[in-house]
């Protein structure tokens, strides 16, 4: 992105489109397509009047535009395009350009491009057999002069531009610098504005924290100041001055990292390079004028970042002058985590970002910890029994508990009455977080991108604790897993976040309380071998934590926790446990089966031979779901009972030719016990992207057909018939027959980002699908519109059921969003969670936003209403009883009257 | 008179027909319970056993007249949708877990 003035350039689409907007208001002022190629610059071009164009510099030729309406003035092919890499375009209001490219080992090619033409007015190479790379190692100074460090030789070289043809060598002993080992050298110069000259002045980088102020002019090389401990530096002019911000860490920058978190020796040997901290994590930024390297007075900003947190990694700085012609400024400090801080003069924090929660890759809800008096409820009733008077003196205690509790509440809220209402704090902090009556609120783990955890509160949305894990690279897979909720007081609850690194294929565990976000004291295994999945159990160890199965890649199975206790539970229930293991690029689904001693057999395997088809997602059921009935009510009073299989995988295949016509798209139904295929169907003319949601006994997935050019919807569900094969257990090695698939499709007026279903706690409320529209809005669409029994034709039965005639339009209704008016950008899934009403499920929707709220699909049927008139009916209810007793009272006497005349 | 009054009150459930219902079998019962009181009227007459058993008898019809009705409405118990919310759900013999390779 270029910005000049008001307006900023934008080059996107890789390369293809050249756009410039308003930067005040975010308008677009033009926008224009690009030739094709692979895109590798861009600059602003003026003339010594002004700014006037944009030059984008492609793979094969530079083309020049206006700014003011992106209209082409000329577009030129570069010479020798094949072998060299143009990497670097410069332009200095003189009225031509320069553009550098670079023959690896070899030697540069210098063009010179008349600006107002594009004629090629000088062509040079110049001989460079050291250099490798432009970027970072070359920067242009001065009068268009280019000045290159070359580390293995320790010396620069400087060549003009405009004039000579061979680079000058200057060897840098003379100035007493020191190169460190391992570290290659980089440049970094400046150019106030793209109509004059660049400064003479230049930052080397010879160390991860050592950097040296130069300054060449008129063919000498002088040395400024040198900064030592430094980690960031940054240039910035304002008028006519042109200042240096250095970032300097107050204390000792130590190499390794200091008591993070952090994987195991491999990964920390890999980075040494980089891996230079600051131990109190203490920062100073100062400012120094370039010309002499003189520093600035009273432009110290001083911060400090959270212990064991991330680094700093970029730093911007804006300055302005003040009214007694002094410089001041603000900086913007960028640091590993996606983190941004504005900070100002000496040192305070104006605003602070968390950038990598528009990065969400998985999330979890957990509820919140039980209050005292709760806890000791839960303890009464889940300890074993102490005898009769035991647990009548324990109930005693229970109730007095609750009644000192209930007073101490009662003489808070009056206390509370009495002070103004200002004064009432109701802050969220993580010191009195307690689960609410009905656990409506709950704190979301969030595992971002960045590799930084988030604990956030459900109700308002504030960040409770934040913990970032160093050695996390871009690129990492992470699976998140709890292990232990908070309802087994005293237990603590635990969490376990699995991490595996692309490029090694090395994971490594993560376990930490979920509530306060701290790592717990189970140590995780060590994990020698890279992990393929992993597979939650129910069954739970002593401490009430459930038992993780981690397999290897030699196939071995690691048990987290592994004490003696979940051996031997393990050993007597392992010929029933069964993983299954898709690998995608190779198109196999396999499955193995647990032995006694921990070690996997293979037990089937499905091959999809990736010539045809590839895999693109699989989807099995979730593990908290229950199923309130076992099958569906016909109109004549019979039961269709419902094929419930636990361990049945939904797999959906994208066909490779993506030509509209032999495009298609493939569901596999397979059992993850036996690998039988279940159901197979192929969708002729449909495209992907596919979203799926697999539940009960239905699959609902939609496409794109490219015939009817619509967004399609289908529905799978399967049945047993009417009977139920073993209504007591069920075991995927016995079943002999295969289940009914019922299925209809049906159109859907707009794509999806993301489809999700609700969940309650005993599945007694109906499930509506939860669909997030790329316009930002999610529709809670119920599921009995998407019912394959739907008739055509209605019928005397069918009305019975209640099932609606089918029409093939599912029709978006705004009243049907459950975001109102707070659009979610670029959503990227939707999770759902149960709470503990039966009416309401938590819904949170993550993307660039994210947005949480809650879903009563039934309505709140549990819930008393808002205006459920207290008063009136309890004054009736006594109203009566009194007047029962009176008149009995009345009657009693008058029979008794009566009997005495 | 009673079978005229059970086929007017049509097969739906609403207030008037489930009155009725409810009255047809009411009646009987109350009868029934009374039987001892019956009998001792009945002493007098020579042929106590027959009226007595005919008594019961008739009773007894206009009960099982009230328990067809009450099927004719769908009130009873017979199908087996009628028992569906007391089916367990069955037990999960293997677990299976797993996914895409990470």
């Amino acid at each position: 992105m270029l910005i000049h003035g008001q307006d900023a350039i934008t080059v996107s689409n890789a390369g293809r489109i050249l756009r410039s907007w308003e930067t005040n208001i975010g308008g677009l002022n033009w926008e224009t397509s690009l030739d094709t190629g692979s895109f590798q610059g861009a600059a602003l071009v003026g003339l010594p009047e002004g700014v006037k164009y944009v030059a984008v510099l492609k793979k094969t030729a530079l083309s020049l535009h206006y700014l003011s309406n992106g209209h082409q003035k000329w577009v030129e092919h570069l010479p020798e395009s094949e072998n060299t890499q143009y990497q670097l375009l410069y332009s200095r209001g003189t009225g031509v350009i320069h553009v550098l490219g670079i023959v690896p080992q070899s030697h540069l090619n210098v063009v010179t491009f008349n600006v107002e033409d594009g004629e090629i007015t000088r062509q040079v190479r110049v001989a460079a057999p050291w250099l490798v790379a432009l970027q970072g190692s070359c920067g242009v100074l001065g009068e268009a002069v280019l000045v290159c460090v070359d580390t293995a030789a320790r010396s620069l070289h400087v060549c003009a531009l405009d004039t000579e043809q061979d680079m000058r060598h200057i060897p840098l002993q003379s100035l007493e610098l020191e190169f460190a080992d391992d570290f290659q050298a980089r440049i970094l110069t400046t150019q106030p504005s793209v109509t004059s000259a660049s400064r003479t002045q230049f930052f080397l980088q010879l160390s991860p924290s050592h950097f040296s102020l130069l300054q060449y002019k008129q063919g000498l090389l002088s040395h400024l100041r040198d900064f030592q401990q430094a980690a960031l530096v940054s240039f910035a002019t304002t008028g006519e001055k042109t200042v240096a911000a250095v970032l300097t860490c107050r204390s000792e920058l130590k190499p390794g990292s200091s008591d993070g978190l952090h994987a195991g020796s491999t990964l920390e040997d890999a980075r040494r390079q980089d891996s230079l901290t600051c131990s109190n994590q203490t920062y100073n930024i100062n400012l120094y004028l370039v010309e002499t390297g003189q520093r600035l007075l009273d432009t110290t900003i001083t911060f400090s970042l959270e212990q064991g947190g991330a680094k700093p990694q970029q730093l911007y700085i804006q300055v302005f002058l003040k009214k007694d012609d002094s410089v001041g400024y603000r900086a913007l400090v960028q640091t590993e985590d996606h983190m941004l801080m504005f900070l100002q003069q000496p040192g305070k924090v104006v605003w602070s970002r968390e950038e990598s929660l528009a990065e969400v890759v998985s999330l979890e809800m957990v509820d919140l910890p039980l209050t005292g008096a709760q806890a000791e409820l839960e303890g009464e009733f889940g300890k074993k029994a102490d005898g009769l008077l035991g647990m009548f003196l324990k109930r005693l205690s229970s109730q007095l508990i609750l009644l000192q509790a209930w007073t101490a509440h009662l003489w808070k809220m009056f206390y509370d009455a009495r002070k103004p209402r200002s004064q009432i704090k109701n802050e969220i902090n993580i010191d009195n977080l307690a689960r609410d009556e009905f656990n409506l609120q709950k704190m979301m783990v969030m595992v971002t991108a960045s590799g930084k955890l988030f604990g956030i509160e459900s109700s308002s949305g504030t960040i409770l604790w934040k913990q970032y894990l160093r050695n996390v690279r871009p690129g990492s897979s992470f699976k998140l897993m709890v292990q232990r909720t908070t309802a087994h007081f005293p237990h603590p609850p635990q969490c376990t976040l699995l991490v595996k690194d692309k490029e090694t294929k090395m994971s490594f565990l993560y376990v930490f309380n979920p509530i306060f976000g701290k790592r717990s004291q189970v140590a995780p295994p060590v994990l020698k071998r890279p992990i393929l999945q992993t597979l939650l159990l129910p069954i739970m160890d002593q401490d009430y934590a459930k038992v993780l199965l981690l397999i290897d890649d030699e196939y071995k199975v690691t048990p987290f926790p592994a004490t003696k206790n979940v051996l031997r539970q393990l050993e007597e229930i392992a010929h029933s446990i069964y993983f299954y293991l898709v690998d995608a690029e190779q198109g196999k689904l396999s499955g193995f089966r647990l032995k006694k001693d921990l070690s996997t057999e293979e037990s089937w395997e499905v091959a999809i031979p990736t010539e045809v088809q590839r895999i693109v997602t699989v989807k099995g059921k979730r593990s908290n779901e229950h199923v309130h009935s076992q099958g569906r009510v016909m109109g004549d009073r019979s039961v269709l009972y419902k094929s419930l299989n636990p361990n049945l995988l939904a797999v959906v295949t994208e066909s490779t030719d993506t030509h509209h016509e032999r495009t298609f798209i493939g569901i596999f139904l397979l059992d993850g016990v036996t690998g039988r295929i279940i159901h197979s169907s192929v969708q002729r003319k449909a495209k992907g992207p596919v979203h799926m949601v697999h539940s009960e006994n239905w699959v609902v997935y939609q496409y794109w057909n490219t015939k009817a050019r619509r967004n399609e919807l289908t529905v799978l569900e399967l049945y047993e018939g009417t009977e139920q094969y073993n209504a007591t257990a069920f075991s995927s090695l016995d079943r002999p027959i295969l289940p009914q698939v019922l299925q209809q499709s049906y159109i859907f007026p707009s794509a999806i980002s993301a489809m999700e279903a609700t969940i309650t706690e005993r599945g007694i409320t109906s499930r509506h699908l939860l669909i997030g529209l790329p316009s930002g809005a999610i529709l809670s669409l119920p599921k009995a519109l998407l019912d394959p029994r739907r008739p055509e034709i209605p019928t005397e039965q069918s009305r019975e059921e209640n099932l609606i005639p089918y029409s093939p339009d599912v029709q978006i209704h705004a009243e049907r969003f459950i975001n109102y008016n707070q659009t979610i950008s670029r959503m990227r899934g939707i999770y759902t969670a149960p709470s503990g009403l039966e009416s309401t499920c938590l819904v949170v929707a993550y993307g660039l936003d994210i947005f949480q709220t809650r879903v009563y699909p039934s309505k709140q049927f549990d819930v008393l209403k808002d205006d459920y008139d207290y008063v009136l009916i309890s004054s009736v209810l006594f109203g009566l009883v009194f007047a029962t007793m009176i008149t009995k009272r009345l009657a009693q006497v008058k029979l008794l009257n009566r009997a005495w005349r | 008179m009673n079978l005229f009054i059970m086929y007017m009150a049509g097969n739906t459930i609403s207030i008037f027909p489930a009155m009725m219902v409810c009255m047809m079998g009411w009646r009987p019962l109350q009868a029934l319970m009374s039987l001892s009181a019956t009998l001792k009227a009945l002493e007098s007459s020579s042929r106590r056993a027959l009226q007595g058993l005919v008594f019961l008898v008739g009773n007894g019809l206009g009960l099982a007249l009230a328990l067809y009705k009450c099927q004719a409405m769908g009130l009873l118990p017979t199908r087996p949708s009628d028992w569906l919310a007391f089916v367990t759900p069955p037990q999960r013999m293997e677990f299976t877990g797993g996914g895409l390779i990470l």
